[in-house]
């Protein structure tokens, strides 16, 4: 059987050479390794680590997820059970990959960095527990988990707090930690391994094949019988049912014949609850804030109006998401009796129409937010004024981009430039809008009808390629 | 009279609180080639997952090569194979590297038929396997399933996506491989004239249970009907 | 060996098969003493299960048509009984009587068609094709 082991090691080597994607993020994480180490260095014993910590953070979130995703490849499948010595193999090759990436990887990285404690690799095999078990579970709250952890992480105490647990002034609970992350790991993979296709919501898992299609391989959602999903379940029948008024209804004007395709939020209750959801996010920020005494203003711009930017580019970024896995579909829509121009047309309009309704209900929520807290988080009136209308250039520039971007066949590409325009509009914004002083008076119009303008020429020209574009 | 390969009896699964399987008995002898005829959503599939120990049965027992299906000796595993309806390959892989990779996982892996049959159904070794079309797919799992020459061979739906020359190479496999008495074929299909040609003995599902299993010339002596008619006339439809 | 399978007729493959064999042996297109083709190579030829052409075999061979001769493989067998004699008959008779029906369709009359008879009997038993 040695053979088998060097043939599983092998496919935990070549995946990630096997599309320019896994190259590009074998090497990033190759040179985040020194970098880990000098934030480490440069943060020094018993200060918090360097900012720039964070983006080597998401890399290692990245390679945790890659491997439980890999794992949960292997495991979820017939062959799991059908092909001698299947499990045995794959688990010692993947403990060894687990040993490698969670306890030796960090390990090093923190020597090397100056700490002597284990912290750093405690926090590190949670971590990887935490990614795991979203694999292996299919359950999407730990993201909610992680997505609040790395919030509040953006906030000084809990760094502080951080730092000490890395730098070992908490040892003993980072000792017990470990122990308890190794043997909820330990846990988690056995069930993993014992898993079987009676357990339909956890056997099923995402595939994306070479040309970067999503394929859900396993049972189809119907055999989810969870609470959640009978409350998704309920909610795509009203839409539907909203939709099939729209439908039957003879198409007598522009606003009918868009509100006939659906895209994105079609349910008023998925408006409610990105909402809700965002609000919930923005109060939770807000409630790490009063620790900081009132001449640290500054920092808390710092925390919060990266989220605030985000808070108007994800949902609208997250459209693509939508329109892309339509796009198999519209080949059979584009047969309906309407021609091309009339369709790409309508279905630009409905586009836009979701998007004024998530940037409307974005603002309101903001607002709210605001007004609630305005005595907690004091921002001025005029930053808020600047980012509404931040706000407003963005989503331009956010339209114009999802055309474009969707009317690309490869999603790659399309997500490759959604993410440099992500993150080169956060910096734009965050430039602009954290000190308006310094700029002159003209900038902010300036670079705000830019962006527009940007925005509009990737419309134009999303929309003649869309005119043009291959459906099949 | 040795074991039967597949020996199900009292079978029952539900789904939903459906009783997708209910209560069924199938005893396949060792050496022959069964085919398992029925509608959509019969319960094909899941007969045949419960053969294979994939899932557990609600009642009832099923055993498979002489053991207990959910509890197989990794011996018994290096003589089945199984090739299922969705084929859920690594798509990233290249084809050589998956054959590789499964053939170490076989003592008994014969090389030199795989590499016949790579050629004769020609087979691209250099691709990788996410952009192949479903034919292929097919031909490369079935091809897998076939290098360590198992004892028992389990397809369900095989030759549904493949092409008529295809379809003619894989039924001619089929008969080449199933020696009487000492290979055992088990295949789940709809389309009846492949199952005329390749297969001894015929069980057709209907309604959760086994409605007829035997020779397939008895089958058509006592109706006198080829299998497409017989079915059919099982669930009084109108032959066209 | 020219066999063909029906396979979306209501007759058992078996019994198709049998039948034609039966019918060659009697035409003299199987000869006594001839080798048939393995079980393995005739099930390949016709794209047959090979239990289908074994139980073939083994009925043939149960009636006296065939031998099966342990390591050989399968032969006509050289002494054919009585009742093949009998069958050979009836398929002579088969065919004139669909000769005759050809004929009265075409309009040929009796003196025409013996005298096409002898003509075919004058003829050499090989250059018949």
């Amino acid at each position: 059987m040695p053979n088998a082991y060097k043939q599983v090691a092998l496919t935990y080597l070549r995946r990630p050479f096997s599309s320019w994607i896994g190259v590009c993020m074998f090497i990033g994480a190759l040179g985040m390794i020194p970098m880990g180490i000098v934030c480490l260095l440069e943060g020094g014993r018993g200060r918090p680590p360097a900012p720039a910590f964070f983006p080597v953070v998401m890399l290692f979130l990245f390679l945790y997820w890659s491997l439980a995703m890999h794992m949960k490849d292997q495991f979820a499948d017939s062959r799991a059970r059908l092909t001698p010595g299947f499990r045995r193999v794959h688990v010692v090759v993947a403990g060894t990959a687990i040993l490698v990436c969670v306890v030796l990887l960090p390990g090093v990285v923190a020597l090397a960095g100056g700490l002597r404690s284990v912290g750093l690799v405690a926090l590190s095999v949670l971590f990887f527990d935490a990614v795991l078990w979203q694999v292996v579970s299919n359950s999407s709250w730990i993201a909610l988990v992680l997505l609040a952890g790395w919030a509040g992480a953006m906030t000084d105490p809990i760094r502080a707090a951080l730092g000490d647990f890395i730098s070992g002034k908490l040892e003993l609970q980072a000792v017990v930690l470990l122990l308890a992350g190794v043997v909820i790991a330990g846990q988690t993979m056995l069930r993993l391994v014992r898993l079987t296709e009676d357990d339909p919501k956890r056997y099923r898992r995402i595939q994306w094949d070479n040309l970067g299609r999503i394929r859900l391989a396993g049972h189809a959602w119907q055999d989810d019988t969870s609470l959640r999903q009978r409350f998704r379940n309920r909610a795509i029948d009203q839409g539907l049912r909203v939709l099939t008024r729209h439908a039957l209804a003879a198409p007598t004007s522009w606003w009918s014949r868009v509100r006939r395709w659906p895209i994105g939020a079609v349910t008023p209750l998925s408006i409610w609850s990105q909402s809700l959801f965002m609000f919930i996010v923005l109060q939770i920020m807000t409630w790490f804030i009063p620790d900081l005494p009132g001449e640290e203003n500054e920092g808390k711009m710092i925390t919060l109006l990266p989220m605030l930017i985000m808070v108007f580019l994800i949902p609208s970024f997250s459209l693509f998401g939508m329109l892309s896995t339509r796009r198999p579909l519209m080949g059979r829509e584009l047969l309906l009796p309407v021609t091309r121009r009339d369709y790409v047309r309508q279905l630009g309009g409905a586009a836009l129409v979701n998007f004024l309704q998530i940037w409307v209900t974005v603002t309101v929520t903001m607002v709210v937010w605001w007004l609630l807290n305005r005595w907690r988080a004091p921002l001025e009136s005029g930053v808020i004024i600047h980012l509404l209308f931040y706000s407003v250039v963005v989503q331009v520039l956010a339209f114009g981009l999802v055309v474009w971007a969707t009317s690309l066949r490869s999603r790659v590409s399309a997500y490759a430039t959604l993410i440099v325009a992500i993150a080169g509009s956060q910096f734009v914004g965050m430039v602009c809008l954290m000190s308006p002083q310094d700029l002159p008076e003209y900038a902010l119009p300036l670079i705000g009808a830019t962006l527009a303008v940007i925005g509009l020429v990737f419309l134009w020209h999303g929309h003649h390629r869309w005119l043009a574009a291959d459906f099949d | 009279m040795s074991d039967p390969a597949i020996e199900l009896s009292g079978i029952t699964k539900c789904y939903d609180g459906k009783a997708v399987l209910a209560g069924l008995d199938l005893s396949v002898p060792k050496g022959s080639v069964v085919g398992l005829l029925g509608t959509n959503g019969a319960g094909k599939t899941t007969l045949i997952k419960c053969a294979l120990g994939l899932i557990r049965p609600q009642g009832g027992k099923a055993r498979l090569l002489d053991e207990d299906a959910w509890t197989l000796s990794a011996e018994a595993k290096t003589r089945l194979g199984y090739v299922p309806q969705v084929v859920n390959l690594y798509s990233w892989m290249k084809v050589h590297h998956l054959i590789d990779y499964t053939a170490a996982f076989y003592p008994n892996w014969n090389h030199s038929l795989v590499a016949r049959l790579t050629k004769e159904w020609a087979i691209p070794l250099d691709d990788r396997v996410g952009p192949l079309s479903v034919g292929q797919a097919q031909k490369v799992a079935i091809l897998l399933a076939l290098g360590h020459e198992p004892e028992l061979l389990v397809l369900d739906e095989p030759a549904a996506s493949l092409d008529p020359l295809a379809r003619r190479q894989f039924l001619q496999m089929i008969i080449d491989l199933a020696e009487p008495g000492r290979r055992t074929v088990l295949f789940s299909t709809h389309i009846t004239s492949d199952l005329e040609r390749v297969a001894d003995r015929v069980a057709i599902l209907k309604s959760g249970r086994i409605a007829w299993h035997g020779l397939l010339e008895d089958l058509k002596s006592q109706t006198h009907l080829n299998l497409e008619e017989s079915f059919l006339e099982m669930h009084h439809a109108e032959p066209v | 060996m020219q066999i063909r399978v029906e396979t979306s007729s209501g007759m058992p493959i078996t019994r198709q098969i049998a039948a034609q064999i039966r019918a060659q042996c009697a035409s003299g297109v199987l000869q006594p003493g001839q080798r048939l083709p393995s079980v393995r190579a005739l099930a390949a030829e016709l794209a047959v299960n090979q239990n289908t052409i074994l139980r073939v075999y083994e009925r043939l061979t149960a009636e006296g048509l065939l031998e099966r001769r342990h390591g050989d493989g399968t032969f006509v067998a050289d002494d054919v009984p009585s009742g093949q004699m009998q069958a050979q008959r009836q398929v002579l008779r088969q065919q004139i009587a669909r000769t005759a029906e050809l004929a009265k369709t075409l309009g040929v009359d009796r003196q025409e068609l013996i005298e096409l008879l002898n003509e075919a009997l004058d003829i050499p038993p090989d250059a018949v094709s």
